[in-house]
């Protein structure tokens, strides 16, 4: 007994180590970021900036655009995440409940596109877009986000393990097969859904390469690209720079304490992806 | 509601699963349809219901031929082993669900499932979701949500089977109460004897699809139409024996190549006696109880034979002993099964 009280507490200990390395970089972020700029490059580096210069704040979201990059970003996000949620749930009603020919086939060949790396479909999707005169529009940043098989393949398991009764009491209660879809399997599937939406939005959140490919106005631009276009800007700003950094990574990190539960969930159940 | 089945049959790619079952069920009936896994019990069920389309045959409720009317149309409650209660929905949201589909204004359908909670005794679990709930009460909300709309034919798929054993009799005794309390025709489905015996005006017992018999459950005990039905009936099951039957006297035989019909008789329908006319003798073997009743088993010649006897007949292991069946109440079963209907006279010897 003491023993496993013993190595429980040296798990902890390790844990915690390894918690505060996590923690480093972003504590010295948010701490660069409030430092006047004469306390950035200091050695032995200061921790705690005084006097504290929130006036960094402003003066950041004054010198580039960021309202405008926050509310692409927000915007990008809220709507691939709806697309996809829409796409993805009659997809998955589709592949689990309907019966038609060749079914499992196309959801082989759906999956099978799961294996090619997205890096080499970003030239013949560019290309769609210019054709369809798309670049530079909130369709290039969003549309092409509106459907994943990851998502479907997702959420149809957790429709194939929702027992075949519901649906036939569902029809003995006159209940259509679409109303059935979204009164008792959707609110049925919620964590499932949450998982997915959640998935979505950090990966909308994060990406970086697709919106500086796809977008060439400054009014355009999401939060990561702005960060990159702010940081040549500002240049050796670093903590005007670390102000823009934060701004970027502080949605995120309110996302996840509010929603810690089911991302944790979501992230165990993708399982492969994470 | 009257209900008819004409010829009703069920093909799947490679099965049938009912095989050209006909028969009537009258207004008001409890029926149990009875018969062992794989019979086609449930696949029976989902054509009443709609759920299925028969590949054969005719199904009317009272004169109206509903093969292809839908299940929502067809005034039908259905309950299912499982229970297939909305996981999301509260006790009360599910009882009115039906209501809610049907466009009934919610005041009202709040008032019926209240009503019907009470029926079913779980007016106060109105708030609580499925899962908060045991598995009778479960029942219960099921049976409440099939009734609300008040359908004319209740259907039961193995509502029983998920329970244990106590609350199985509980539950019975309340189906049986709701459903006299209603009135609604109800089939219900099992594949336990004990229940269908103890719950059913009739019992239709089914076996690899087909028809087997419909009577009240004292007549398809006691006279069976088949071998079948005689031996899925009965615990300890009945004592099936080869004989040479001829000329009113059945002469038991050493194997089944010898045998031109089985006498077959229960275990409760046999006597041990002192004198050997019409009987048979045979050494008795153990003596084992099992509740209340105390099993002999009774070596004649290869076969056993098992009976049922009073606690305090002084019989021992190893006595020789004299076996005679009640002739009324033994049946002569030809090699394929089928009920012999000549006369017996009780006529047994075994040499
Ligand atoms: N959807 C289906 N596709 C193919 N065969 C089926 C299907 N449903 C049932 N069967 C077959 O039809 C036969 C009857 O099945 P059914 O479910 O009606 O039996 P049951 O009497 O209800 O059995 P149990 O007591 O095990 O529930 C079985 O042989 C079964 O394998
Ligand atoms: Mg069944």
């Amino acid at each position: 007994m003491r023993r496993g009280a013993f190595s429980k507490g040296f798990i902890y200990l390790l844990l915690i180590a390894g918690g505060i390395l996590m923690l480093l970089p972003f504590v010295w972020m948010i701490s660069t970021s409030l430092k006047a700029p004469n306390q950035v490059m200091t050695l032995p580096p200061i921790w705690l900036p005084h006097p504290i210069e929130w006036s960094n704040y402003l003066h950041a979201w004054h010198t580039a655009p960021f309202a405008r990059y926050l509310f692409n970003s927000i915007f990008v996000a809220a709507l691939s995440t709806l697309g996809v949620l829409l796409t993805t749930i009659l997809a998955a009603y589709a592949f689990s409940q309907i019966n038609f020919y060749g079914r499992d086939v196309v959801f082989s060949i759906l999956l099978g596109t799961m294996m090619v790396p997205g890096e080499i479909l970003l030239i013949p999707n560019f290309v769609t877009l210019v054709k369809l005169g798309w670049i530079d529009h909130y369709e290039a940043l969003t549309v092409p986000w509106m459907a994943s098989v990851f998502a479907i393949f997702l959420l149809r398991q957790f429709f194939l393990s929702i027992p075949k009764e519901l649906s036939y009491a569902a029809k003995m209660d006159g209940c259509s097969d679409f109303k059935y879809l979204w009164l008792i399997m959707v609110p049925i599937s919620k964590p499932a859904l949450i998982t997915i939406a959640l998935l979505q939005v950090i990966g909308s959140w994060n990406s970086f390469l697709w919106p500086l490919i796809v977008t060439n106005s400054m009014t355009m631009r999401t939060m990561p690209v702005g960060l990159m276009a702010f940081s040549s800007e500002a240049g050796t700003e670093y903590n005007l720079l670390m102000v823009a950094a934060t701004m970027v990574i502080l949605p995120m990190i309110i996302l996840f304490i509010i929603l810690q539960k089911y991302i944790i969930e979501g992230v165990t159940r993708a399982g492969i992806k994470g | 509601m009257k209900l008819t089945l004409n010829q009703l049959t069920l093909r799947f790619s490679d099965v049938t699963a009912v095989d050209h079952l006909s028969c009537t069920v009258n207004d008001g009936e409890f029926v149990s349809l009875l018969g062992p896994s794989g019979c086609g019990k449930s696949s029976t069920l989902f054509m009443l219901a709609g759920l299925y389309q028969p590949t054969e045959g005719e199904l009317f409720f009272d004169d109206t031929k509903v093969n292809t009317v839908e299940p929502e149309h067809r005034e039908i409650g259905m309950v299912f082993q499982n229970y297939a209660l909305y996981p999301h929905m509260s006790v009360r949201k599910n009882i009115m669900f039906p209501l809610k589909m049907k466009k009934v204004s919610r005041k009202e359908a709040n008032a019926r499932a209240v009503e019907i909670a009470e029926l079913v005794k779980i007016e106060s679990l109105l708030e609580r979701k499925p899962a908060q709930l045991s598995g009778g009460q479960q029942q219960r909300v099921a049976i409440a949500r099939a009734l609300v709309k008040h359908p004319k034919l209740l259907l039961l798929d193995e509502p029983l089977s998920n329970l244990d054993a106590r609350l199985r009799i509980n539950m019975r005794a309340e189906i049986k109460r709701i459903q006299r309390q209603v009135g609604i025709t109800t089939i219900f489905v099992t594949h336990d004897q004990e229940e269908a015996l103890s719950i059913s005006d009739r019992i239709l017992l089914m076996n690899q699809g087909r028809f087997q018999q419909f009577d009240h459950p004292q007549d398809v005990y006691l006279h069976p139409t088949n071998r079948f039905v005689a031996e899925f009936l009965g615990n300890p099951p009945i004592n099936l024996l080869p004989v040479n039957f001829s000329e009113g006297t059945a002469r038991l035989v050493q194997s089944d190549k010898q045998a031109n019909s089985y006498l077959g008789v229960r275990p409760e329908h046999l006597a041990v006696v002192n004198d050997g006319a019409n009987a048979l003798r045979g050494r008795s073997e153990s003596i084992e109880s099992v509740g209340r009743d105390h099993v002999l088993t009774v070596a004649i010649q290869n076969q056993k034979v098992r009976i049922l006897i009073d606690a305090d007949q002084p019989i021992k292991a190893g006595d020789m002993v004299y076996v005679r069946p009640k002739p009324d109440r033994a049946y002569l079963f030809d090699n394929e099964g089928n009920t012999i209907t000549a006369q017996w006279n009780g006529g047994l010897t075994d040499d």
